[in-house]
C-alpha cells in the first residue's frame, strides 16, 4: 500500500451535487487515504481553514455551477496566503475544456470530468505528492500535461 | 371521448390504428394505461425547455425565441443564488450570479424576465424550492401589473423541499418550517390561484445522484405522502390540494426499465391514495408528470452521441404518458447549452410526436410480456421501500436519520464501480473511446453580470422606502413565529421592494437554518 | 499548531504541553447525533469559550483509508463571529493500533497547552480502543436515543458505568421517554446515580440548560474509578507492548521455554 495522505474534498459554491464529490471520497478512502469531506456551499475561507486545521496535503474541489472559474483560483490564492503552498489542489465537475488552462496556471494541478476513473484519481494523487507540487511550487506540471 | 387532433389513425403504411389495444383501457382507475382515455390523440405533452441563464433580459430573449419555434411552456431554471433565496450581492453569491440560471432579487428582475409574455396564455413552471412562495408572489404581483388576475395564471412551482434534503442540496431552512411554507402555499393556491399546481413532487434528482428507478419511484412517493399528511394536519381536504399535485420523474437509458417505471407509478399512486385518504376527486389519485431526461447520463466524451441517448429517453417518456418534457442538449455535460443543440433538443421531440407514431395510440407497450412483468416488479419492491420508511417514522424522520442519503449513495458507488470493472459499458467512456476529439463550442454567461446586478441592488435600496421596507419584514417576522399564512405577506413585501434576500433572511432568523446528513 | 497535532499522531512528536482545561468525551452509537450535539454546544460556549473538538472515526480495516465526514455537521463553523474560537480536528483511529487512546490524549494535552478551555473528544462508543478514547477524558458525556428497538445502546458496551451524564438526544421522537425509564432502571442498581438529560439536537430543547452544565459537571466517584481502571489497563498494556524485548519474549514463549508470569515479570522489569 501507498502513503497515507490526508485529503480535503470540499464543494465549494453553491450547487448542491454532490455525487461525484461522494464517490471520489469514496475512492481514496478505499486506496488508503484518510478523506475529510467538508459537506455543501463551503466559501473558499473556509475550505482553506478547513485545510489547515486539518493539516490536509491535497484539497479536492467539486463544482458543477461554473463557478468553478472564479472560486478554484481564489482558494488557491488564499492557500498560498497563509502559508500552506505545499498543498496540492485539484478540481473535478462540469468544467469546460476553454476553462482549464486558467486553472491550471492558477495553481490546480488537475482537473477530473465526468467518466474519470477512481484509478486515475488515485494515480495522481501519488504522481503529485512526489513532484511535491503544491499551490506554492514553481512547478508548472499539471496532470494529462 | 375527448375531442381528438385528427380524426383517423393510420400507421405510416395506411393501416388503421384504434386508439387503445388490449383489454384495459387507460384513463380509468388505477391509470397504469395513462390518466386519459384518448391520451396524445387529444394533446399532445407539453414541450417544456428549462431554459434561463445571465440577466433576466437575456433569458427573456431565450424565452421568446423558444415560444416561436413551437414551444408551449415556460421553465425558468434559477441560478444557485436564487434557488438558495440569496440576493446577487451577497457574499455567497459570488461567482456564482447568473451560471446556472437566470439572477433574480426582486422584482424588477421578474419584471423583466416576462416582458412581453402574455401570462394568461403560457404555463409557466419554475425550479424552485426553500425561497418557492416568494417567487410565486412575485409572479403573481407581475401578473397582476399586466391586468391578469390571480385565477388566470397557469403554472407550476417545484416547491419539493425533502428531495432537496435527499439529493438537491438547495435547501436553507430545516425540515419543519420548510414544510410550514409549503403547506401555507398550498392553502393560499387552493383559494386563490386555483389553477396552479402548488407542488411537483420531483424523483428527478434522485435518480440524478444515482439512485435506482425504485428508488426513484419508493423515495418520490413517500415524500409525498408526507407532504400531504402535512397539509391533512393543517386541516386541509385531501380534494383541496391533491389534484393540483403533480411529479417530475427522470427518464433513464434502461428503455424497458423506464416505460415500466411511469405505469407502475401511475398504479402505486393511485392505490395508496385511494386506501389511505378515500377521496372523492377523481383526480386526486391520478398521478400527472413532467420528465426531464437523464442528465447524468450525458458524456463529455463525443457528445454528438448525446443525441442518440436522449432520444431513446423521450421516447421512453413518451411511451410511459408523460404529461410534459424536457428533453436535455447533447452539450450539457460540458457547460451550458447553446442556441444551436437547445433547438436539437426541441426538435427530438418533435420527431417523436409527429414522425415516429409512438403518440398515435395510448400506451403502446402495454401489454408486452417484458414491460407488464417490470410494472409488477417495480410496484412490488417500491411499495415494500416505502412501507420500510413509514416505519422509520416516514419520509422526514428517514431523511432526518439520513436513510435515503445512504441509499443513493450506495447505488450510485456501485454503478461507478461497474463502469470502472467494465460491468457496465458506456460508450465513449469504457467502449468505443476516441483518442482526439473536438469540443463543441459553449454558451459563456456574462461574467460582469454579478457587478450590474450589485448596483442594481445598491439602487433599489437607496430609492426605495425603508420605513415600509422594515415594517413588511417585521410583519413577515412575527408571521413566521405565529402560524398565520405567509403568503400575503410576502406579497406586500415584494410591493415594497424588499429584496429576495432580505425576505429570506427575516424567515431565517425565526426559522434558522439547517444542514442535512450526507449519508455516509 | 496542526502540523505539531500531526506530528504527535504520527508518533514523530511527543507534546509536552498541558493546560488546566477540562477534556469532556462524548461518546455514543453512530447516527445518535453527537456531531449535532457538539454543534448546538459550540453554538452556545462560543466565542465566549476557546473549544476543541478531536472528532475520532474509525479507519476501514480494509484499506487503511478513512473518510471523515463529521465537520459537515459543524454549521457553528458558518458563523465567522465563532469559528475564531474553534478548532476541529478529525482522526482516523488507523489500523488496529491500541495507541489511538494514548495518542488522543497527548493531542488533546497538546490543545489544552495551545489555551483551549474545553477539548471535546467525539468518539463512537464501541470496541475497546474506542471506549479507552473516552476513558483519557476528564468527564464522559454518554449519548442516548430512541433507537429502533434494540433497547439501549450504551449499557451493552459497558459505556453507562464510565458516564458522569447521559444525554437523550431526539426528545423530540416518539421512545425518547422510554429510553429515560430503561436507563433510570439499569441505573437504580448503582448507589450514585448518574444524572439524565433529555434535549433534541434538532429543535433545540434542552440545550440551553445543558450547555450551562456541561462546564461544570460534577465528577461521579464510580465513573471516575472506571476511568482509572481503562487508563491502568491501558498504560499496562503499553507497557508490555512497547517493551523492546517483546519480540524475543513471545519467540520464547511459542517453544515453550517461558511461562506468562515469567514474561510479564521480564516485560515489566
Amino acid at each position: 500500500m501507498g502513503e497515507r495522505y490526508r485529503i480535503i474534498i470540499a464543494k465549494p459554491g453553491l450547487d448542491g451535487h454532490d455525487r461525484g464529490a461522494k464517490v471520489v471520497a469514496r475512492a481514496l478512502r478505499d486506496g488508503g487515504h484518510e478523506v475529510i469531506y467538508t459537506g455543501l456551499r463551503r466559501t473558499a475561507e473556509q475550505i482553506v481553514r478547513t485545510a489547515m486545521d486539518e493539516d490536509a496535503k491535497f484539497v479536492g474541489l467539486s463544482s458543477l455551477s461554473g463557478a468553478h472559474e472564479h472560486l478554484f483560483p481564489k482558494i488557491c490564492q488564499l492557500l498560498r496566503e497563509s502559508g500552506l503552498g505545499d498543498v496540492i489542489v485539484f478540481g473535478g465537475g462540469i468544467i469546460p475544456e476553454g476553462d482549464r488552462s486558467a486553472l491550471y496556471s492558477s495553481g490546480v494541478r488537475a482537473i477530473f470530468g465526468p467518466g474519470t476513473t477512481s484509478s486515475e484519481i488515485l494515480d495522481f494523487v501519488k504522481v503529485a505528492s512526489m513532484r511535491n507540487c503544491g499551490v506554492g511550487s514553481e512547478d508548472s506540471w499539471h496532470w494529462g500535461d | 371521448m375527448a375531442s381528438q387532433r385528427r380524426e383517423d389513425w393510420q400507421t405510416l403504411g395506411g393501416i388503421d390504428l384504434p386508439n387503445i389495444v388490449g383489454p384495459e383501457t387507460s384513463g380509468n382507475p388505477p391509470y397504469t394505461r395513462g390518466i386519459h382515455e384518448t391520451m396524445y390523440r387529444s394533446r399532445l405533452w407539453t414541450m417544456r425547455q428549462y431554459a434561463g441563464f445571465g440577466s433576466a433580459k437575456e433569458t427573456n430573449e431565450r424565452f421568446k425565441l423558444l415560444l416561436e419555434r413551437g414551444q408551449k411552456g415556460l421553465s425558468v431554471a434559477f441560478d444557485l443564488p436564487t434557488q438558495l433565496g440569496l440576493d446577487a450581492d451577497d457574499k455567497l453569491s459570488e461567482g456564482e450570479v447568473g451560471k446556472v440560471g437566470v439572477s433574480i432579487s426582486c422584482l424588477d428582475d421578474m419584471r423583466e424576465l416576462l416582458s412581453g409574455i402574455p401570462l394568461d396564455e403560457v404555463s409557466t413552471s419554475m425550479t424552485i424550492n426553500a425561497p418557492a412562495m416568494i417567487l410565486l408572489a412575485m409572479y403573481v404581483v407581475i401578473a397582476e401589473e399586466q391586468g391578469i388576475s390571480e385565477d388566470k395564471i397557469r403554472g407550476t412551482i417545484q416547491n419539493d423541499i425533502l428531495k432537496e434534503y435527499i439529493a438537491r442540496g438547495t435547501y436553507v431552512f430545516p425540515p419543519e418550517p420548510s414544510m410550514r411554507l409549503i403547506t401555507d402555499t398550498f392553502d393560499y393556491c387552493a383559494n386563490n390561484i386555483p389553477s396552479w399546481n402548488t407542488i411537483s413532487i420531483s424523483g428527478y434528482h434522485i435518480r440524478e445522484a444515482g439512485s435506482t428507478a425504485v428508488q426513484e419511484v419508493a423515495f418520490t412517493i413517500s415524500n409525498a405522502l408526507e407532504y400531504i399528511d402535512a397539509a391533512i394536519s393543517r386541516g386541509l381536504d385531501i380534494d383541496d390540494f391533491a389534484p393540483r399535485i403533480s411529479f417530475f420523474f427522470n427518464c433513464h437509458n434502461d428503455f424497458f426499465e423506464e416505460v415500466s417505471k411511469f405505469r407502475a407509478a401511475r398504479k402505486l399512486w393511485h392505490d395508496l391514495i385511494k386506501v389511505r385518504y378515500s377521496p372523492n376527486n377523481p383526480k386526486s389519485s391520478m398521478l400527472r408528470f413532467h420528465t426531464q431526461v437523464a442528465g447524468v447520463s450525458l458524456t463529455a466524451q463525443q457528445p454528438l452521441n448525446n443525441i442518440s441517448r436522449v432520444t431513446i429517453q423521450a421516447l421512453a417518456a413518451v411511451c410511459g404518458g408523460t404529461q410534459s418534457l424536457h428533453t436535455n442538449s447533447y452539450d450539457e455535460a460540458l457547460g451550458l447549452p447553446t442556441e444551436n443543440s437547445a433547438t436539437v433538443a426541441l426538435r427530438t421531440q418533435q420527431i417523436i410526436a409527429e414522425e415516429s407514431g409512438a403518440a398515435n395510440v395510448a400506451d403502446p407497450l402495454g401489454g408486452s410480456h417484458l414491460v407488464e412483468f417490470l410494472t409488477d416488479e417495480i410496484y412490488r419492491k417500491s411499495k415494500e421501500k416505502i412501507e420500510t420508511i413509514e416505519k422509520m417514522g416516514g419520509a422526514m424522520k428517514a431523511i432526518e436519520s439520513g436513510f435515503q442519503q445512504k441509499e443513493i449513495h450506495e447505488a450510485a458507488w456501485k454503478h461507478q464501480s461497474d463502469v470502472e470493472n467494465d460491468d457496465r459499458l458506456i460508450v465513449g467512456v469504457n467502449h468505443g473511446v476516441l483518442d482526439e476529439e473536438k469540443m463543441p463550442p459553449l454558451l459563456k454567461p456574462d461574467p460582469a453580470l454579478g457587478e450590474k446586478q450589485r448596483i442594481k441592488l445598491q439602487e433599489l435600496r437607496k430609492a426605495r422606502d425603508e420605513i415600509n421596507v422594515q415594517k413588511c419584514l417585521g410583519e413577515i417576522k412575527s408571521c413566521a413565529a405565529g402560524d398565520g399564512n405567509m403568503f400575503p405577506l410576502v406579497i406586500d413585501a415584494l410591493k415594497a421592494n424588499c429584496t429576495l434576500g432580505e425576505i429570506m433572511g427575516a424567515m431565517k432568523e425565526i426559522f434558522g437554518t439547517w444542514m442535512a446528513p450526507s449519508g455516509f | 499548531m496542526a502540523r505539531q497535532l500531526s506530528a504527535i499522531e504520527n508518533g514523530d512528536l511527543s507534546s509536552q504541553l498541558e493546560g488546566d482545561g477540562l477534556v469532556i468525551a462524548i461518546t455514543g452509537p453512530p447516527g445518535i447525533g453527537k456531531s449535532c450535539l457538539i454543534d448546538c454546544l459550540l453554538h452556545k460556549l462560543t466565542p465566549e469559550h476557546k473549544i476543541a473538538v478531536l472528532a475520532v472515526d474509525p479507519s476501514s480495516s480494509i484499506s487503511g483509508g478513512a473518510l471523515l465526514g463529521d465537520r459537515v455537521r459543524m454549521s457553528v463553523l458558518d458563523d465567522d463571529s465563532k469559528s475564531e474560537s474553534i478548532f476541529v480536528r478529525s482522526i482516523a483511529t488507523r489500523s488496529s493500533s491500541g495507541s489511538v487512546p494514548s495518542i488522543v490524549q497527548s493531542l488533546a494535552n497538546h490543545l489544552l497547552g495551545n489555551g483551549f478551555e474545553i477539548v471535546f473528544v467525539e468518539t463512537v462508543g464501541a470496541g475497546q480502543s474506542e471506549m479507552r478514547c473516552a476513558a483519557i477524558s476528564d468527564r464522559i458525556i454518554v449519548v442516548e436515543g430512541p433507537a429502533r428497538g434494540d433497547g439501549v445502546q450504551a449499557e451493552k458496551a459497558g459505556l453507562l458505568e464510565l458516564a458522569d451524564l447521559i444525554v437523550v438526544n431526539k426528545c423530540d421522537l416518539d421512545g425518547a421517554d422510554k429510553v429515560v425509564n430503561d436507563l433510570t432502571m439499569s441505573l437504580t442498581i448503582t448507589e450514585e446515580k448518574t444524572p439524565i438529560s433529555k434535549v433534541s439536537a434538532l429543535t433545540g430543547e434542552g440545550i440551553d440548560d445543558l450547555a450551562k452544565s456541561v462546564l461544570k459537571i460534577p465528577v461521579r466517584l464510580s465513573s471516575k474509578r472506571a476511568r482509572f481502571r481503562e487508563q491502568l489497563f491501558m498504560a499496562h498494556e503499553s507497557k508490555i507492548t512497547q517493551n523492546p524485548d517483546l519480540d524475543s519474549i513471545l519467540d520464547r514463549m511459542s517453544q515453550e521455554e517461558l511461562g506468562v508470569e515469567e514474561a510479564l515479570r521480564r516485560l515489566y522489569e
